[in-house]
């Protein structure tokens, strides 16, 4: 007989019912005899109009405990009772999301303790959603009468409880009879129960193992739940014993078959009848469609009418009946009393039974009267229930009300209607012998209106008399029917072959009493047959009220979850705040470092050079006895300043670099009257000379000592020169205001500068109207303003002491001031600008006839030429100067024999061949006429006292002269260009500015917006993704994962932390995109660049960090406001919202903050993100890369940390899916690929051969170009500095021209890259150290390659966009001006320049020039347009086209050749530029158009172009690259 | 006659049904093809190497390919863990008839493989107490964890395995595999193996799909810079380490996994793909610290 038998009794109840396999299986919804009582009808708990429930338990269901139960029903009943519901139900556990049902405990309603907290039920997903299927509740347990509280209610849980040897269950070691520990941990329910601060959740194996999840709930229950455990063991032993051969599954089946056939019987025909007093019927057969699910009305109210019959204690018993009295120590909060008192057992005890034994507790139970069943309930149950943590004591009465509403259950007379009920139609009816006063307060509390009843509180008062009218009784029985004729492998039905008849008999006659013989030590004849009921017991009755204890139950205590955390909560935030501070701190620290060793260096090195000067000092102190020397530094501005080394040498102050090039001079022979201030707070360490005039000289030392040192010197040097000084003293705020620095000077010479030109070109009313106002106070500065030389020089970008600035500043000075006023420049400014070519011949004339003497002589020739070429940075050697005024002379007509040349000769030789030139290269002036100019130039004479000083100049003041010469001219310049046919149309447009303020900002948007189309569309397309995903993730947990339910915790928390999250993904990948250089490189080739403005890239990382910096705080803050409320939320909410990293085992606590913050993988990395993220903000700051560069870099690469952390962060997955990998990993491969391109490009160190300071911040650099690397002219390279950080590489276009054996390139300083860049190199060329390497990377760009295949080429460069050309015109030049020259097309190009000053391109001057020096000066014909002229003229791009234009005539031919560039002033128009050419060259069929900079012009340009092409003349082709 | 074939009568043709259980993993068996496909057109031009050269670039391509097979074979393999025992057990809920076969388990990242395979294959089960059929046992089924673990229980919120093992209870799969599934499904306490296999596996799932990448990167920077090719593969024995050390740490509990049945218990022993990582991790690093050291003292 070796078949299993009762293996298809499933531990999960499937497989039951063979057409509905999960019927009576865990998990399956309850289902409702009546219909539901919601208040809605679907799902709303009744609550409109019906009295509190805690009110009406305490009402109602209080009273006068220790009332035996007149039937004499025994507490082993009622504990049984208790067993058998926990085999068919289990509805415990919260509904997810929580939804709260908290009962309002009115009495209390005052304190802080006046809720007794509450979660509806779980239901079944989707009930409860819509009209036609109402909420329903679900039922963990098998519906099943199969001993699942013996076995468990899974297959894997049963195989936990066992030994795997003979069947058995497991035994605890030592302790036969007794399950063991949980030491395997199955998830039995595990509340905390002690009341220790903080509570802590109770070890898992401090509870016994049983099927039953909550089993350990009270001594009881454990102990009935022993018996059946030792039941199965005694069986298992016989059937081993009788089965030697039998294997440990066989042995098990059969003793399970038997142990629920016997539970089955006792609980339906032994336990059922004592009830519900009547005997249910007797089985007939297997009903295959008979639901065996648990109906509501059952589980939820006639099922705990058994709550009546539980009492305060257990009095326990030894053999002989006699109470042990009192209780031994190891039953703890009993221990010293009379009986086992329940409420001071729930959840305890499990070792006192192991060590004392179950028997006096059977014993007890079985003699023990139950309490009579009624309504009332014992304090144990209704008041002092334990609770969660929130509150320890609670009342199961309310609760139980409370549940029925939950579950909708339908009022008493509706279910006594179902059940056949006649309905009561009168409170009395109800309880004939319930106290009048009872029925009172019933009748008060429902309104009078019976309908109202509630089922449980009804149900509880029923009259019990007579079984039959009793609905409990009636819905239990029909429940158990259900049950028992629903299940195919019940014990009596014979067609599931389980029992034979014989084997049938033995279980019908098997009692309870014969099981607790079996299983107890106790003698048989100690206990009654029937157990149930306390008739027939050996053992006196014995009432336990609770009166008879000396210990009351506990109080009832309630924790704040958050109690004790304020201060870590505080303090977590401010350790994250801590974060930025001290990174920012540690940033400042290395910053500061590294200037202190930087000053160090350079004061070491000026001592140096102090010490050479003042030797050199030595030997010239024989010509002059004075000659003090001291460093320190002069404050230039605000926060500039630079050290010199200062030399008080006969009259003058003279300030050098600490590379000894001069770099002040300050002479005192002129003034008999000084100033001197002192600092006297602070350190003492600040002097103002005050200089008339001319900005001060502000002097910071070391220490006040050097100052004190300083200033008697200065005294001494001021006294020595007769100068009268007044020394002041004043604090250093005031004494800074007072100090005109260099930069207050500067401002006021732009001023100055500006209104020179104004007044000398006669423009620009609409400005100075418009300023005016602002400037009124300016304008009065500017009038007393005086220009120095040295001033002069700076403007002009030539060295102070050259000829042409000397002999210029002293021919303006008329007054011989030693200073330039305003008055003297502009009359200068309008000579050079309007005058007369003869005029103009006179004024040079005047220059170099440096004696005065009328005439030039050779000397004065030989100077003048020396002087030209020294502007044009040539050189020639003394005999080439010589030959060259030799030529000149000759020119003149002037013999060897002959010296000099008079004004007559000089003016012929200057006009001669050259007249025409002065005339074309004629300021064009906008919008001026040539007349009106005459006029104007007319009315400017008369105006202006220059008038009547011209006449110095020896020319007529008369127009007549002069315009007859320019007439002249003009037709001989016509003749001159009569073979090109018409003259090239070159005037500007100026846009003068707007007078209103909106008009101007509407002006200054239509500019941007047209220049920055391709960014705005990206930031659209950009941001646009970024609030879809953030309002995408907003709505998603405000509205669409309401089931998820964190929204009903945290509120606004979790949409905030969740949407700036996803933007923050979104961010912090697309930020690898604009670093991923090579693609870009690539891309900004292709069409992509009508799209995406490629250069903006690192602009655009810098904005997308900050943003996401932004969203960054938003989510710190978010999860800040989430973790707090996680932490007040007990485990059972928690663990619905979070299945993943919590489980509800009863315990109710809630996870610490810290262990949020620091113990869960997302808070830790959240944290370490932080500090990631403060160390890379901060080092990223402008101010870090200004001065710790290095640390920057370094620090930067933190970024690998933080992506790895970010992964980390999601990877738990608590709220979402992890999503941030998936953003994240095509531009992880992108820029990995785009890195490794990068490495694979083998670095080469370069050597930079020459590295020079330019005006205006910029740096031009020098380099060998390294083998096979070949480019076109218009290309760019990137660099590194081997000292900047070998990562770092920037883009800069090539200015070398391909042929050119260097590479070289023009880098302005406009960020702490580059202005790094430049002091490196300035600082290595005054220390005349080595020059610092580079790597290069490159070439890119396409370059504009074409130009040389139309015979007439435009090129057009504005902005930065004029950088390429740079190159391409140096190859143009080269290319035609060698052989291959002769094969190209190319026959004329006019380059157009476009900026709105020269100042930051003035280094393209340069290379103009060299061009127009070469033979490319035919071939180019250059025009210069200047935006900005009004706001921002600059004088020195203009003084030395000016000067050029003029005064390069002079030289010889094959020295200086056609200069032709020339100035306008306002925009191009390019459509009349262009037409003109078609007729100028009206041979050439198709031109050339290359425009670069920004897409405002370049669209210009192709607006131009269309327009042109479009008349059926000649052809432009235009090709551009926006900038 | 021709015009008949395969059927008969005029009928419609007809085929016996082939019922078959999995035995395999289709997308395994097309990577383990894949990279033999590599390999073999690596061979093909190799003689076009000359010399010493030929070997290196055999053994080059051949390693590189072991290691990205191991990879991806790992990834993707269902052979973590397994556990087989041949065992009496019971077969269908509505017999009385025991069967014996041999119940296996194969544990991959994200899903178990649970086979049950007579011994013999075909037996003859007791349907009723006077029916019998003969059946042919052989089943393989497959119970996905990746990557949710979802709300207790079975419901439409409950995690992954959980709803397929539910899906699998009304499909009516034989009770030993059901067993097995179930003990996935369980979550309380130290009975968390679905929860213990999904966390191990998603970790270590997300660890080795960050070789791949890193491995393709060696792989390109070995035909670039060696030394940081060799670098690569290094780090990506590294990423292959940890989630093998994932693999095996992370677990609830200590108590191993163990299904009792009958005749023995399955215990889970590491299996075939734990093994190919831990080989594929060896020789990556071996590969990586070679060729990095050969490139710096070269
Ligand atoms: C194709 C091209 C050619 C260029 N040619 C020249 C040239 O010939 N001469 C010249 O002086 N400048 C040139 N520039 C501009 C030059 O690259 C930037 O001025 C320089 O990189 C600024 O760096 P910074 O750190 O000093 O300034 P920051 O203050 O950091 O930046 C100033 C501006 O330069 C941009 N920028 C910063 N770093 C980079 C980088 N690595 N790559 C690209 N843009 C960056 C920023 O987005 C910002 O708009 C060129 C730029 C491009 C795109
Ligand atoms: N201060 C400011 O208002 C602005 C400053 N900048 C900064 O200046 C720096 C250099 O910019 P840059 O590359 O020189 O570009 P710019 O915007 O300065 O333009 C260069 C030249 O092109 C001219 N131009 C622009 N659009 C047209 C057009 N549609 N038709 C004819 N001429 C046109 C400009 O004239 P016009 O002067 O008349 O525009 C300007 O002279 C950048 O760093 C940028 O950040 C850029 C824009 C505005
Ligand atoms: C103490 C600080 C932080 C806390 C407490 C915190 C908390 C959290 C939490 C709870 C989540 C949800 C995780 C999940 O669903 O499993 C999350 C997600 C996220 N957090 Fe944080 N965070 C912090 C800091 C940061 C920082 C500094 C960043 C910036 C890099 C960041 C970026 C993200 C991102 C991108 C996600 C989404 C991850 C994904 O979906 O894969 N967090 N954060
Ligand atoms: C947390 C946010 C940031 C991330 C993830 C990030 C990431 C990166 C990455 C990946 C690189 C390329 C590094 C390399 O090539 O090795 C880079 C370079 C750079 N970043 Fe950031 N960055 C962040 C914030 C910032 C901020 C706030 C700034 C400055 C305001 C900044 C400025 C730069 C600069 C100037 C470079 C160098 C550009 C170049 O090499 O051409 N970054 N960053
Ligand atoms: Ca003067
Ligand atoms: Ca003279
Ligand atoms: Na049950
Ligand atoms: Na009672």
């Amino acid at each position: 007989f070796n078949d299993i038998l009762n293996r298809n009794r499933r531990m999960d109840g499937w497989y039951n019912n063979l057409d509905h396999p999960q019927w009576g299986s865990p998990g399956e919804r309850m289902i409702r005899r009546s219909t539901n009582g919601y208040s809605n009808g679907i799902n709303k708990p009744i609550e409109d109009g019906l009295p509190n429930p805690h009110t009406l338990s305490r009402l109602l269901m209080r009273g006068e405990s220790g009332i035996p139960s007149v039937t004499g029903k025994s507490v082993f009943l009622a504990f049984f009772g208790q067993h058998v519901g926990d085999d068919m139900i289990d509805s415990r556990r919260n509904a997810c999301p929580s939804e709260y049902i908290n009962i309002e405990i009115e009495e209390n309603k005052e304190s802080n303790n006046h809720i007794l907290p509450m979660y509806r039920s779980k239901f079944i997903t989707g009930s409860g959603s819509s009209v036609n299927s109402p909420r329903m509740l679900v039922n963990e347990a098998t519906s099943w009468l199969d001993g699942s509280v013996i076995y468990g209610n899974s297959h894997s849980w049963s195989e936990h409880l066992r030994s795997f040897e003979r069947g058995r269950l497991k035994e605890e070691d030592g302790h036969p009879g007794y399950p063991s520990f949980n030491r395997n941990e199955i998830p039995l329910y595990n509340p905390t129960i002690d009341l220790k601060r903080p509570p802590k959740t109770r070890n898992p194996e401090e509870l016994l193992s049983f099927g039953n999840p909550r089993g350990n709930e009270n001594p009881f229950l454990m102990t009935i739940e022993i018996i059946w455990f030792r039941w199965h063991n005694h069986l298992a032993e016989k059937i081993a014993v009788q089965n030697p051969d039998w294997s440990d599954q066989q042995i098990f089946d059969k003793a399970r078959k038997w142990t629920i056939a016997t539970y089955q019987n006792i609980a339906f025909y032994e336990w059922l009848p004592e009830i519900i007093g009547t005997s249910p019927p007797p089985y007939r057969e297997y009903n295959k469609f008979m639901l065996p699910s648990v109906s509501v009305e059952f589980s939820i109210a006639a099922m705990r009418l058994g709550h009546s019959l539980v009492p305060s204690g257990v009095v326990l018993r030894q053999p002989d009946c006699s109470p042990i009295d009192p209780l031994p120590e190891d039953y703890l909060a009993s221990a010293g009393e009379p009986a086992l008192r329940l409420c001071n057992t729930y959840w305890q005890l499990q070792d006192a039974l192991l060590d004392l034994g179950i028997e006096g507790i059977v014993l007890g139970m079985t003699s023990q009267n139950a309490e009579e069943e009624d309504a009332v309930v014992v304090d144990d149950l209704a008041g002092f229930l334990y609770g969660p943590l929130k509150r320890t004591r609670m009342d199961l009465e309310a609760m139980t009300i409370q549940r029925g509403r939950d579950a909708g259950l339908q009022r008493y007379n509706e279910v006594r209607k179902t059940y056949d009920l006649p309905p009561i139609t009168d409170f009395s009816q109800l309880n004939p012998s319930l106290p009048n006063e009872v029925i009172a307060r019933l009748r008060n509390a429902y309104n009078n209106d019976t309908n109202k009843l509630e089922l449980y509180v009804a149900g509880m008062m029923e009259d019990r008399s007579n079984a039959s009218n009793v609905l409990f009784y009636k819905i239990i029985l029909e429940q158990f029917q259900r049950t028992r004729d629903g299940d195919r492998l019940w014990f009596e039905n014979a067609q599931n072959g389980l029992f034979n008849a014989s084997e049938l008999q033995e279980i019908r006659q098997t009692t309870m009493r014969d099981i607790i013989a079996a299983t107890t030590t106790f003698n048989r004849s100690l206990f009654q047959p029937n157990v149930f009921n306390t008739a027939g017991s050996r053992c006196a009755s014995i009432t336990v009220r609770k009166d008879m204890f000396s210990k009351s139950c506990t109080p009832n205590t309630g924790i704040d979850f958050f109690y004790g955390y304020w201060g870590k909560y505080a303090g977590i935030v401010v350790l994250l705040l801590l974060f930025p501070f001290v990174s920012y701190f540690v940033m400042c620290m290395i910053a500061w470092k590294r200037q202190y060793d930087l000053a160090k260096a350079k004061k070491i090195a000026t001592q140096k050079v102090t010490r050479r000067k003042s030797s050199s000092q030595n030997e010239a102190e024989i010509e002059s006895e004075d000659g003090a020397v001291f460093s320190a530094f002069e404050v230039e501005g605000q926060d500039k300043s630079r050290r010199v080394v200062v030399m008080l040498e006969g009259t003058c102050i003279k300030l050098f670099s600490s590379a000894g090039r001069e770099l002040r001079k300050i002479c005192f022979s002129h003034f008999k009257k000084s100033f001197l201030f002192m600092s006297r707070n602070k350190r003492k360490d600040l002097i103002v000379i005050r200089v008339p005039k001319e900005y001060d000289v502000v002097l910071r030392f070391n220490d006040s000592l050097e100052r004190v040192e300083a200033i008697k010197n200065v005294q001494e040097f001021m006294q020595h020169n007769g100068v009268n000084v007044d020394v002041f003293e004043m604090d250093e705020s005031a004494l800074k205001e007072e100090a005109v620095t260099k930069e207050a000077r500067q401002a006021l010479l732009e001023t100055f500068l500006r209104q020179t030109f104004a007044e000398a070109l006669n423009i620009d009313d609409a400005v100075e109207q418009n300023s005016k106002a602002k400037y009124r106070h300016k304008t009065m500065e500017v009038a007393d303003c005086e220009l120095t030389q040295m001033e002069l020089a700076e403007t002009m970008g030539m060295k102070p002491d050259s000829l042409f600035v000397t002999q210029m500043f002293q021919l303006a000075d008329t007054d011989h001031s030693g200073y330039l006023s305003f008055r003297e420049f502009a009359d200068l400014i309008i000579l050079l600008m309007n005058g007369s070519p003869e005029q103009k011949a006179k004024m040079l004339f005047d220059m170099y006839d440096v004696d005065h003497s009328g005439e030039i002589n050779r000397e004065e020739g030989r100077n003048m030429i020396k002087s030209f070429l020294e502007m044009a940075g040539a050189n020639l050697g003394p005999d080439e100067v010589s030959a060259a005024v030799s030529t000149i002379f000759k020119e003149a007509g002037i013999g060897e024999n002959k010296d000099s040349l008079t004004l007559e000769d000089f003016t012929y030789v200057l006009l001669k061949d050259h007249r025409e030139a002065f005339e074309s290269s004629e300021l064009s002036m906008p919008g001026i006429t040539k007349s009106l100019k005459k006029k104007m130039n007319h009315q400017a004479h008369h105006a202006s006292p220059m008038i009547r000083r011209q006449d110095t100049y020896g020319t007529s003041s008369e127009e007549v002269n002069g315009t007859e010469i320019r007439q002249r001219v003009t037709s001989n310049s016509d003749t001159k260009e009569g073979k090109s046919n018409g003259k090239v149309f070159s005037d500007a447009t100026v846009s003068h500015e707007e007078k209103t303020w909106f008009a101007r900002t509407w002006k200054y948007l239509k500019r941007n917006v047209e220049n920055y189309r391709r960014h705005i569309f990206c930031m659209v397309i950009f941001y646009g993704i970024t609030i879809a995903l953030l309002v995408e993730r907003a709505t998603l947990h405000a509205y669409g994962a309401q089931h998820i339910g964190i929204r009903r915790v945290t509120e606004w928390g979790i949409i905030i932390s969740r949407a700036s999250a996803a933007a923050i993904s979104f961010h912090f990948r697309s930020i690898l995109l604009t670093m991923s250089r090579n693609l870009i490189a690539t891309c900004r080739e292709t069409l992509l660049k009508n799209l995406i403005p490629f250069d903006s890239a690192v602009a655009f990382h810098k904005q997308i960090a900050y943003v996401a910096l932004v969203e960054t705080i938003f989510h710190v803050l978010g999860h800040a406001s989430n973790f707090y409320h996680f932490c007040v939320h007990p485990l059972p909410v928690l663990a619905c919202l979070f299945p993943k990293i919590f489980v509800d085992d009863g315990s109710d606590l809630p996870k610490s903050l810290t262990w949020w913050f620091f113990e869960t993988i997302t808070g830790l990395t959240g944290v370490l993100l932080l500090l990631t993220i403060s160390i890379i903000y901060v080092f990223a700051m402008q101010y870090s890369r200004r001065f710790c560069f290095r640390a920057f870099w370094i620090t930067h690469h933190l970024y690998t940390v933080l992506y790895i952390l970010t992964i980390l962060h999601g990877s738990l997955g608590i709220v979402q899916a992890p999503v941030f990998h998936f953003y994240l990993v095509v531009p992880v491969v992108i820029f990995l690929i785009d890195k490794m391109i990068t490495i694979s490009r083998s670095k080469v160190q370069i050597t930079v051969i020459k590295a020079e300071a330019l005006p205006s911040g910029v740096l031009n650099l020098v380099f060998k170009r390294p083998v096979a690397f070949d480019y076109q002219s218009g290309q760019w390279v990137r660099i590194a500095s081997l000292s900047l950080g070998t990562n770092e590489y920037h883009p800069f276009t090539l200015t070398s021209a391909p042929h050119e054996r260097y590479l070289s390139l023009h880098i302005r300083s406009v960020g702490p890259w580059t202005s790094n860049l430049r002091n490196l190199y300035q600082t290595a060329v005054e220390h005349q150290g080595k020059l610092p390497n580079l790597y290069l990377d490159g070439p890119f760009g396409e370059g504009h390659q074409d130009w040389y295949k139309y015979e007439v080429s435009v090129l057009v460069g504005a902005g930065i966009g004029v950088t390429p050309f740079a190159s391409i015109l140096k190859d143009i030049v080269n290319r035609t001006s060698t052989k291959k020259g002769s094969h190209i097309p190319c026959k004329k190009i006019y380059f157009i320049w476009v900026t709105r000053t020269q100042r930051h391109f003035e280094w393209l001057t340069d290379i103009i020039r060299e061009l127009e020096e070469t033979a490319g000066g035919d071939l180019v014909s250059t025009h210069i347009y200047i935006t900005q002229f009004a706001n921002k003229y600059d004088l020195r791009t203009t003084m030395l086209y000016i000067c050029e234009r003029y005064f390069q005539k002079v030289a010889n031919k094959s020295m200086f050749t056609g200069l032709k560039a020339i100035t306008h002033f306002g925009r191009p128009q390019f459509e009349a530029f262009l037409d003109s050419l078609q007729t100028k060259h009206k041979e050439v069929r198709t031109l050339g158009v290359f425009s670069c900079g920004p897409p405002g012009l370049t669209n210009g340009v192709e607006d131009a172009c269309r327009n042109l092409n479009k008349l059926n003349k000649a052809r432009f082709n235009h090709f551009y690259e926006n900038f | 006659m021709i015009f008949d074939a395969w059927r008969t009568n005029g009928g419609p043709t007809q085929h016996p049904a082939m019922p078959t259980a999995v035995t395999s993993d289709v997308l395994e068996i097309g990577f383990v093809f894949a990279f033999c496909i590599l390999a073999f057109s690596f061979v093909l031009i190799i003689p076009g190497y000359k010399g010493v050269s030929r070997l290196y670039m055999l053994l080059r391509v051949v390693i590189s390919l072991f290691i990205g097979a191991s990879i991806f074979l790992g990834v993707l393999g269902q052979d973590w863990e397994s556990a087989e025992i041949e065992t009496k057990t019971a077969y269908k809920a509505f017999t009385k008839t025991e069967i014996h076969a041999k119940v296996g388990m194969k544990i991959g990242l994200g899903s178990v493989n649970v086979t049950l395979k007579g011994t013999p294959i075909y037996q003859t089960v007791g349907h009723s107490d006077s029916v019998n059929f003969t059946e042919r046992i052989d089943y393989n089924e497959r119970f996905h964890w990746a990557w949710r673990q979802g709300r207790i229980g079975f419901g439409p919120y409950a995690g992954r395995i959980n709803q397929e093992f539910r899906q699998a209870q009304y499909r009516g799969v034989p009770l030993p595999i059901q067993w097995v599934a179930e003990y996935f499904t369980l979550d309380g306490e130290l009975i968390r193996w679905g929860r213990s296999y999904r966390t191990a596996g998603w970790f270590a799932n997300q660890v080795l799909w960050t070789a791949v990448p890193v491995w393709l990167i060696a792989n390109i920077l070995s035909c670039v810079v060696l030394f940081y090719a060799g670098c690569m593969f290094m780090v990506t024995s590294v990423f292959m380490f940890v989630s093998l050390i994932i693999w095996s740490t992370i677990k609830w509990g200590t108590q191993p996994l163990s299904i009792p049945f009958e005749d023995g218990v399955l215990y889970t022993h590491y299996g075939s793909s734990f093994w190919l990582v831990v080989s594929g991790g060896i020789v990556s690093f071996l590969y990586g610290a070679i060729i990095a050291m050969m490139d710096t003292f070269t």
